[in-house]
Order: C-alpha cells, then sequence, then structure tokens
C-alpha cells in the first residue's frame, strides 16, 4: 500500500519509445540502523548468519520471525488447549500462567488462537507473495525484455492497478465470495493486486542488463529468448526482487487482517488475527488484552518483514552499504 | 502547459471506464445475479422479483447494461437506486461524501505537515539521536495495521484516560459546536494519517539527503547563498519531486484508510456506507462508491501531475 516506490504517472517515464529506466528510488526503511551490515567482498564469502549477526536490529527480527512462523507452524502440536473448544467456564480471564494471553468472550485460549491465527495470516502472506512473484517476474521480465508494443501495454496495466482503489474491489470480490471465503481465494486476489512492484523492478533490471555483451554472446550462440531471459537475465533481479517480496509480505498480511478485521476473511470459528480484532471490538473496556495481543502479532510480523526487507536491501547493494 | 494537461487528462479517464466495467462485470457474476438480495426476500414473490429484474434492466447482456448505466452515470449522474433501501445511490453518496472528505483531508494535512517536516528535520540531522528518533517513530508507523491502531488509541483515550469521544462526528443530544466536532475528528484523523507521517516522512528524508549531497547545492553553499535559502529554495523544492509521486500513489491507500477507519470510528462517511453495502450486499451502492472513489483518485492524480509539471520544468517540456 504505501510502499510503492514511485515511478506512477510520472510523466517523463510516459514518453513513449524513449522511457527513461526507472530507477527505484530508496526503500523507505533505509539508514533505519546507523551502521549499515558489512558488505562481503568478492572471494571474501561471508554467511547470511555472519552478515546478520553484525545488526542487532535485523538479527532480532529475524529471531521473531523465526519463532512467529515456528509457532504458527507447529501451533496444533504445542497447544494446551482445544483452539475452537468453548469454555464457559473460563470467559474473560486476564493474562496468568495458566492463559499467557487471557481467555476471551467464550473461553477459549487467546495464546493457542493467535498460535493458529498466525497459520492464516501466515499461509496467506506467503502464498500470495508466491503468486505475485511469478505474475511479476514474468510481467517485468517480458516487458523488459521485448520491450515496444509489449513493454506499452504490461506497463500501462501496473500503472492501472497501481492508480486504483484495490482493497475496494478486494472486498467487493469477498462479498460477493461470503460467506464461503477460502485460504485460496484470499491468495489469488491479494497475490494478483500485489505483484505490480515486482513487475517494475525486474524491468528496470532487465532493460539495463540485456545491453550486456554476455547477452549478446548468448544471442550469437543461438539461445533462444526464453532461455536467455529465464537463465541469463532474471538472475540478476534476485536481490532487488527478494527486498520487494519481503516487503509484499508485510502488505499481504495486513491486507488479509484487514479483511478478516472487517468479516471478509477467512470465517470464523477459525481464528485469523484480524477476526479475533474484529470479536475484541466489543470488549475494549473490560477485557483489553482480547484485543492486544491479536493486533500485537500483526505489528510484530510486519515490523519484522519492514526490518529484514531493508537489511536484504543493504546487505545486497553495495552502493548503498556504509555511511553516506 | 495545457497540452501536458489536456494529455494527462486523456490518459485518466479509460482508467476509471476500466475499473467500473471489471465492477460491474464482477457483478453479474454473483451467484442468483446482483438481484439475488431481491428474491432472497420471501415478501417479493417471483413476478415481483422479474418485475424488478427487468425494471433494473438486468435480462439484457452485461456489455449492454454497462453502456446504459454508464450513460445514465454520464449524462444524468444518476448511478441508479439501491437494492436495499430504494434511495437513489447519488442521494446517499452526496449524504455521505462530505463526512469523508473532511476525515480524509484532515488526513492529509496532518500527514503533510508532520511528514514532510518530520522528514527535512531528520535529513538535517542525519544520525544524530533526532533523526535516530524520528527513524524509529517512523518503523512503527508504517508497521502498524491501522484497524489495531483505532482499537489501541480508543482503549487509551476514550477509555483509559476519558480524553476524547470514540465514536460518531458529534455529541449527541448536545447543541453543534466546532470544538466538539474537532474533538471528534482528532482521533480518527491522527489514526488514519500516522501511515502517512511514517511514510512520508522517511521518503522525504531520503530524498532530501540524496539532493543535499549533490554538486549544486555545494555551489550554491560556496557561492555564499545562506543556509536556509540553500535547503528551502534549492534542495527541498527538487527532494520533494519524488515524495509528490509517492504521495500520489498513496491516495488509494488513504481511501482504503478510510474504510477501515469510519468502520471502527462510526464516522458517517462513504466508507462506512461501503461497508454497510458489502454486509447487505447492495451491489449497485457499491458500484457507485467504487466509481466515485475511482473518479476521485484519477482527478487527484491529475492534479499532483500537474503540480509536477509546475514544480519540475523538464517534465512540462519534456515532447
Amino acid at each position: 500500500m504505501a510502499y510503492s516506490t514511485p515511478v506512477l504517472d510520472s510523466p517523463a517515464k510516459r514518453s513513449g519509445a524513449a522511457r527513461v529506466v526507472e530507477v527505484p528510488m530508496s526503500h523507505p526503511l533505509r539508514d533505519t540502523f546507523r551502521s549499515a551490515p558489512t558488505q562481503a567482498t568478492r572471494g571474501d564469502r561471508v554467511g547470511f548468519a555472519a552478515v546478520l549477526r553484525k545488526s542487532p536490529l535485523a538479527y532480532g527480527a529475524f529471531v521473531v520471525m523465526s519463532l512467529i512462523v515456528f509457532g504458527a507452524v507447529f501451533a496444533p502440536l504445542m497447544s494446551p488447549y482445544n483452539k475452537d473448544k468453548i469454555d464457559l467456564t473460563s470467559q474473560y480471564l486476564a493474562p496468568s500462567l495458566d492463559h499467557p494471553f487471557g481467555t476471551d468472550d467464550l473461553g477459549r485460549d487467546i495464546f493457542v488462537r493467535v498460535m493458529h491465527g498466525g497459520r492464516i495470516s501466515l499461509a496467506v502472506g506467503f502464498l500470495a507473495m508466491a503468486l505475485a512473484l511469478l505474475i511479476g517476474v514474468s510481467a517485468g521480465g517480458v516487458a523488459g525484455y521485448y520491450g515496444g508494443w509489449i513493454d506499452t501495454v504490461i506497463m500501462r496495466a501496473v500503472d492501472l492497478m497501481l492508480a486504483v482503489p484495490v482493497f475496494f474491489v478486494i472486498l467487493f470480490l469477498t462479498s460477493i465470495l461470503s460467506p464461503k471465503i477460502s485460504v485460496t481465494a484470499l491468495c489469488l486476489m491479494i497475490g494478483c493486486t500485489q505483484w505490480m512492484e515486482v513487475a517494475r523492478l525486474v524491468r528496470a533490471v532487465v532493460i539495463t542488463t540485456k545491453e550486456h555483451e554476455f547477452v549478446d554472446a548468448a544471442r550469437t550462440i543461438g539461445l533462444a529468448d526464453r532461455r536467455i531471459l529465464v537463465r541469463h537475465l532474471l538472475p540478476h533481479t534476485t536481490a532487488p526482487v527478494l527486498v520487494a517480496i519481503t516487503l509484499g509480505l508485510a502488505q499481504a498480511i495486513i491486507i488479509e487482517s484487514g479483511l478478516s478485521f472487517l468479516g471478509f476473511g477467512v470465517q470464523p470459528p477459525t481464528p485469523s488475527w484480524g477476526g479475533m480484532l474484529q470479536d475484541a471490538q466489543s470488549y475494549l473496556s473490560d477485557c483489553p488484552w482480547i484485543a492486544v495481543f491479536p493486533g500485537l502479532m500483526i505489528f510484530l510480523t510486519v515490523v519484522c518483514c519492514n526490518v529484514l526487507s531493508d537489511f536484504l536491501g543493504e546487505a545486497t547493494n553495495p552502493a548503498r552499504s556504509g555511511h553516506r | 502547459m495545457l497540452r501536458y494537461f489536456v494529455k494527462r487528462l486523456a490518459a485518466v479517464f479509460p482508467l476509471v471506464l476500466l475499473v467500473s466495467l471489471i465492477c460491474f462485470a464482477l457483478m453479474q457474476a454473483t451467484p442468483g445475479g446482483p438481484s439475488s438480495v431481491l428474491s432472497d426476500n420471501p415478501m417479493v414473490t417471483p413476478s415481483d422479483a422479474a418485475q424488478m429484474r427487468s425494471d433494473f434492466g438486468y435480462e439484457k447482456p452485461v456489455l449492454v447494461q454497462f453502456g446504459l448505466w454508464l450513460k445514465r452515470v454520464v449524462l444524468h449522474g444518476d448511478f441508479g437506486r439501491s437494492h436495499v433501501t430504494g434511495e437513489p445511490v447519488l442521494d446517499m453518496i452526496k449524504q455521505r461524501l462530505p463526512a469523508s472528505l473532511e476525515l480524509m483531508g484532515a488526513a492529509f494535512l496532518l500527514a503533510f505537515l508532520f511528514g514532510i517536516s518530520g522528514g527535512i528535520m531528520a535529513a538535517l540531522r542525519r544520525y544524530t539521536r533526532l533523526d535516530s528518533t524520528i527513524m524509529l517513530v517512523t518503523l512503527v508507523g508504517i508497521s502498524i495495521p491501522v484497524f489495531w491502531l483505532g482499537l489501541m488509541s480508543m482503549m487509551a483515550f476514550t477509555v483509559k484516560w476519558r480524553l476524547l469521544p470514540s465514536t460518531g462526528m458529534f455529541s449527541l443530544g448536545m447543541p453543534f459546536s466546532v470544538a466538539d466536532h474537532l474533538r471528534h475528528l482528532l482521533m480518527p484523523a491522527l489514526v488514519l494519517s500516522l501511515l502517512f507521517i511514517a511514510s512520508w516522512s522517511r521518503y522525504m528524508r531520503a530524498s532530501l539527503s540524496d539532493v543535499l549531497a549533490m554538486n549544486y547545492v555545494n555551489v550554491a553553499r560556496a557561492k555564499g547563498v545562506s543556509g536556509s535559502d540553500v535547503v528551502f529554495r534549492h534542495a527541498v523544492r527538487n527532494a520533494a519531486i519524488p515524495v509528490l509521486t509517492v504521495i500520489a500513489l498513496n491516495l488509494p491507500a488513504l481511501f482504503t484508510g478510510s474504510i477501515i477507519t469510519e468502520t471502527i470510528f462510526a464516522w458517517p462517511g462513504m466508507g462506512r456506507l461501503f461497508y454497510d453495502g458489502l454486509l447487505r450486499q447492495d451491489y449497485t451502492r457499491l458500484m457507485g462508491i467504487i466509481f466515485i472513489a475511482s473518479f476521485l483518485i484519477a482527478i487527484l492524480n491529475l492534479i499532483a501531475d500537474t503540480i509536477y509539471g509546475v514544480l519540475d520544468p523538464r517534465i512540462r517540456l519534456a515532447r
């Protein structure tokens, strides 16, 4: 929603054949940390973990994110309580050792439900971004490689998608599907509306990379366009795409929980972070913990994605490492 | 300048058309069609339902229907009648639009003021404690989901400290006063704007830092232009251009945020009207609102483009 790099409608870019190559503007989180992580130089291979450990904030984000994912994946094995079982003898219990996050209006343990809720949010987030990656990389790669009218058509579609109040349209769709909204449908809808950033980045990298001699060489030895694009050009897009996809993951999670919050996500009793927040609205004054913990999980996940995305950007971009 | 403006205008309107066509087609794909609300009502006899369906023109092919709908919208500003209340959709929107524009306008203003000035401050004091504080606060700001922020601030400001009212535009049963109204506006506007404050100040900081490192800034300094003149007359003006794109790109997000904010704070605007329409499957209303929202976003984008042209002659004069 908010992190798209600025290109839409920048009229300079609309000048037909002489399109300016879009150089994505800096990441919204640039310079969050005063000491940028060290850049591994050539011949001096440093493991991911070693680089990560140099940046405490990113390291923390990695650990927290791993914990959240771990909790979500193994939720069914670790739950001391049944996530959906209504227990009218333990309603509205404040956080305690028995119920670390308290219990809700139906006596269900919030900690257990939060872990299970993560399964929905994270699954939707990851799957939607996988779809967005697929669409974005193909669209951007084809647009950048072939150029001409193909490029114009695809980039117009990108501009269009960026200017549309996508959330309205998704809500409209979910209300048509409701109350039978499946995880698949959510992934499809979110994935189909989050690919534009990736497409723009991939296109920009492909346009600059295809001018290199090794591409001419590949063409001379008779490689097919598809092979040149997939095997020789797309690998160059890994770093920026990784950064965009991590930011996109945060977006997808926010959209999914926003939909659930409005009642158009995965339907109850299946716990989801947004859905739990919707229920919590009625108990704000007496039982704040019902609202605090599910929201905190969304917030933590999104912070971690944002920080990690920034870290990846810094770590993979030599131009940006070090002080400026 | 005029030619540039007209060209941008021509690029914007196909967009609104396409969005409405897509929604129109989706509406037809609903189980039982868009009039299922009518036929599901036990008080409506099948013959009544058929009559209404033909009144709404639902047996015609989708494209013909879309043409007719568009014709009515463009010529008469007629979005049809709500399936649920029977009111003309345009009247419903007209009633709710001012409240939405007020909320979004207030949020935009807050975001613009605090976002831009925060960004400038951070860029001028880079790598100081002020800068790190701003960066940390904005990290929270871009990461916090608006609905949770809404609930948390309600819990803090209304339930706990009893400082601000949590719902509606006015206190009920009290004579209208501007102060009371502003008190009601403050929390929703702040909640809606935080994301944009955070994101715009980050972009402003990045953009201004880049510009301040440019040679022409050094030249201006070397020639003895005073510090604040260098920053405000030379650097900020150039740094504002990419930030403006971000602002234009964020407009759909502002509308999205307003649906959620209006729902939480019971703010009687268009977002809430949309949400009610969703709950009641009132498709004519939803179509009308999506059309108006895309139209407004398109117009605002156009304004942003024009400001662009004014700020940067290179863009205006290109082709």
